[in-house]
Formats: C-alpha cells, structure tokens, sequence
C-alpha cells in the first residue's frame, strides 16, 4: 500500500505532466478537496457572506439573520461570531465597516456622521471593533441614543468620530486600528430583503482628516 | 487507471470533492461551534429562570456584538419535561422578545406592540406538546394565548429594554427583570396518552433536569 505513496510521480511520454501513482493521485485529490474546502469556507465565514444583505450606502444589514429564513451561511457565520441577532421582528441592525468612499474605518482618521435615519421607533449607534468588542474611553461613551442626540432645526444630526474630543456629538475610537459602526434600528418598519431604503435616509460618513 | 490520467484530472477531481466538504463544512458549523450560543449563557444564566445579562463592557467578552443602551434579559430553556410560559407586562415602553435556538439562530421575534391589553403572554411549545394541548383544547372558545413552537427542544428567550439615556438604566433593567419565565407542566390527568407516534425525538418527560 505505501509504495504508491513514496513513488517519485515520473514524467508521462508527453513530458509535460507527470504521471502519478494510484495512491499518490488520491491523496493529492483528499489534499485538494480538504484544502480547498475547508479554505473556503474559512474565508466564507470569516468574510460574513450571507444572501439577502441590503447594502445602503456604506451599511449592510442582513435581515434574514433575525428570521428563520436565514441560509446556511448567515447560520454559520453567526454560530462563528456569537453575535444574538436582532429578531427580524425586533428591529435591523446595520454595520458600516468602511466609509462612503469605500476606504476601511481606522482610529487614524476623524469621520463625520451626520443625517437621518430610516422611520424607526427608536435608534442607537454605536462603535465597536471588528470582533464585536466595544471601545475604552475616559467619556465612557460607546454611542448615541435616539434620545440623547443633539439635532439640527431640520432633524438632521452630525456625530463626530475620532478618537480625540471634539464638540458636539462625539463618539470615541481607538487610536489605532479598525472599528465598526453599528446602527440599530429597534422596531422599524423596514424589514425584510424587499426593503428598499433611500440612501438620503442613512447617515453619510465621511472621512474629515488622518494624522 | 486511464492513460489520459494528468494532474489536471487530479485537480479537478479535488475541487469538486472540495466543493461537497466545503458545502458539508458550512452545514456543519453551527451545530459544531462551541461554545454556542446557549453554552455562552450557561454561565450566566440559569435554566427557567429570567436573568438580567451583565451591562456590556469594553473589552472582549464572551458576548460581542452587544448594544451598550440595550438591557437584555435572558431565559435559557428545556422543554423536555414541560412547556415554558413566558410573561410581561411592558405597558407603553420598548420591550422586545426574540426566540433562538442554542446555535443563535431567531425563530420568533416580536416587541410590546404585539402584546394584548398590554400584556405579554405567551407558551413555548414543542411540537408534541402543542399536538396534547390541541386535543385538550375546549372546542367552542378561540385559544387566547399565544403558542410557539420551539424547533429543538431547548433555546433560549431574550426580552430587551432599551436604556435610551444613562439615567434610565435602572428603570430599563427592572422592566426587564419584570419579565417572568417559568415551567409549565401540561395538564395530563385527565387526558389519554396521545397515540404512540412518537418520533423518538421527544425525551421522555422528568429524564432531562439541569
């Protein structure tokens, strides 16, 4: 059994592909099949895919997570991060990891935040790093409340992101590093994949400056 | 053993047996991740009864992704010897409830709008169990409780509170911590053993307890 797997594979008539031995062969299909298998789905769960994600501008939400309708790769990656989903009926819960100009959230750069949000009973938002853990600051603050937001005459608020103060709303981020934000919306009307949300309704980030 | 046999058919042949592995990985994460969902709350929370989560902190915890103005409540459950009443009174204030299976997954979810006279009442069931209470059921009166229908026999119910500024905090934890979960034995004693269809998926009622 063993001498087909220490046969040296010989170069086949052709010369171009080496011929290999009926135990060598396998072995390297189960390689294939365990690397490229498990690898991907590695990169898949670590990714987060999921079907039915409604992107909005630089946020996506993944209703479907909060129902029994989600598939089996929003069942993984949720199993894998130990997030407790918003229920589909409780509300949506938005996650932007990058800006409106598509560059990665990092503590390195202030961010404006500023807007609407979608009809909604209540909202936070919040910032957290990638693996879900919050960020220690000397305000204390993790995010803002619907309630507790200081709004322009026309309803419209602007939050500043940095991990320095700044007047007004500001939100606290790590020095260094990436950091989420996190946008929840607690009994909403939108709901679902066949929300269409206008992207005038979600807050705009946008990078103000970087050290 | 075919003379054609080259390192191409060799790759070929891996990635779709890589596709079936990785289609069987997927399926299989949930139920092989541990700690899961219900095992994370073990240590915190004990079965049947409703317990206030600890305030989320800076820093990795066993529990991420959490929402800092959010109180949660949470009731760990096994319907293996009885259904589980849940109840609360949320009158006018946010209040929501999500239904999970051990894995995190949401099966039901609904907030104080859905409640009646502002009451929350409601049984979480197997599917037998509901099957015995469907046959005991007065055939004349429209049931006024709501009964859900749990996928696996254990899960978990959250009830969430939302503590919009700091200061009400503490109001949003004692309207959580309102929130009553508790087992309810079905009514049996008059009731004749439903027939023997079991699937075997149902344990026996008084062998599981924690």
């Amino acid at each position: 059994m063993t001498d087909g797997a220490l046969r040296i594979p010989v170069p086949s008539r052709t010369g171009v592909l080496p011929r290999l031995g009926l135990l060598s062969r396998v072995l390297a299909v189960f390689a294939i099949a365990a690397t490229a298998g498990l690898g991907g789905t590695w990169l898949a769960v670590d990714s987060g895919v999921g079907f039915g994600a409604v992107r909005v501008g630089a946020w996506v939400a993944h209703p479907r997570n909060g129902s029994v309708e989600a598939d089996p790769y929003s069942r993984a990656v949720v199993a894998r991060s130990g997030v407790m989903p918003l229920g589909l009926g409780e509300g949506l819960t938005f996650t932007a990891q990058r800006d409106d100009a598509g560059r990665p959230l990092v503590g390195a750069c202030a961010y404006r935040v500023s807007g609407f949000v979608p009809p909604t009973r209540y909202w936070t938002l919040t910032a957290e790093t990638p693996a879900g853990a919050l960020i220690a600051n000397p305000a204390g603050r993790h995010g803002f409340t619907s309630a507790e937001i200081v709004r322009g005459p026309d309803g419209s608020f602007v939050i500043t992101v940095a991990p320095s103060a700044r007047p007004g709303n500001w939100l606290p981020v790590p020095v260094a590093g990436r950091f989420n934000l996190v946008l929840r919306l607690y009994d909403t009307p939108i709901s679902g994949a066949s929300a269409v949300i206008d992207p005038a309704r979600m807050p705009a980030i946008a990078q103000v400056a970087c050290r | 053993m075919k003379p054609g046999w080259t390192i191409l058919h060799t790759i070929a042949l891996g990635l779709v047996l890589g596709g079936i592995v990785h289609l069987g990985a997927v399926l299989a994460i949930p139920a092989l991740t541990r700690p899961n969902a219900d095992e994370r709350l073990a240590a915190l929370a004990p079965r049947h009864v409703m317990t206030l989560l600890p305030n989320p902190e800076a820093g990795p915890t066993g529990l991420p992704h959490r929402d800092p103005a959010a109180v949660v409540a949470v009731c760990r459950y096994d319907l293996g010897d009885a259904p589980l009443r849940v109840r609360a009174t949320p009158g006018d204030t946010f209040m929501s409830f999500a239904f999970y299976t051990p894995t995190g997954g949401v099966f039901y979810a609904m907030t104080d709008r859905s409640a009646l006279r502002g009451v929350i009442d409601l049984l979480v069931v197997t599917k037998d169990q509901l099957e015995e209470l469907e046959e005991t059921d007065p055939e004349d009166e429209p049931v006024r409780e709501l009964r859900l229908v749990s996928p696996r026999s254990t899960g978990f119910v959250t009830v969430r509170t939302l503590a919009l500024e700091p200061g009400l905090q503490f109001q949003a934890e004692a309207r959580a911590r309102a929130a009553s979960c508790t087992k309810e034995p079905l009514e049996t004693g008059t009731v004749v053993e439903p027939p023997s269809q079991q699937r075997g998926a149902a344990p026996p009622a008084g062998r599981r307890h924690d």
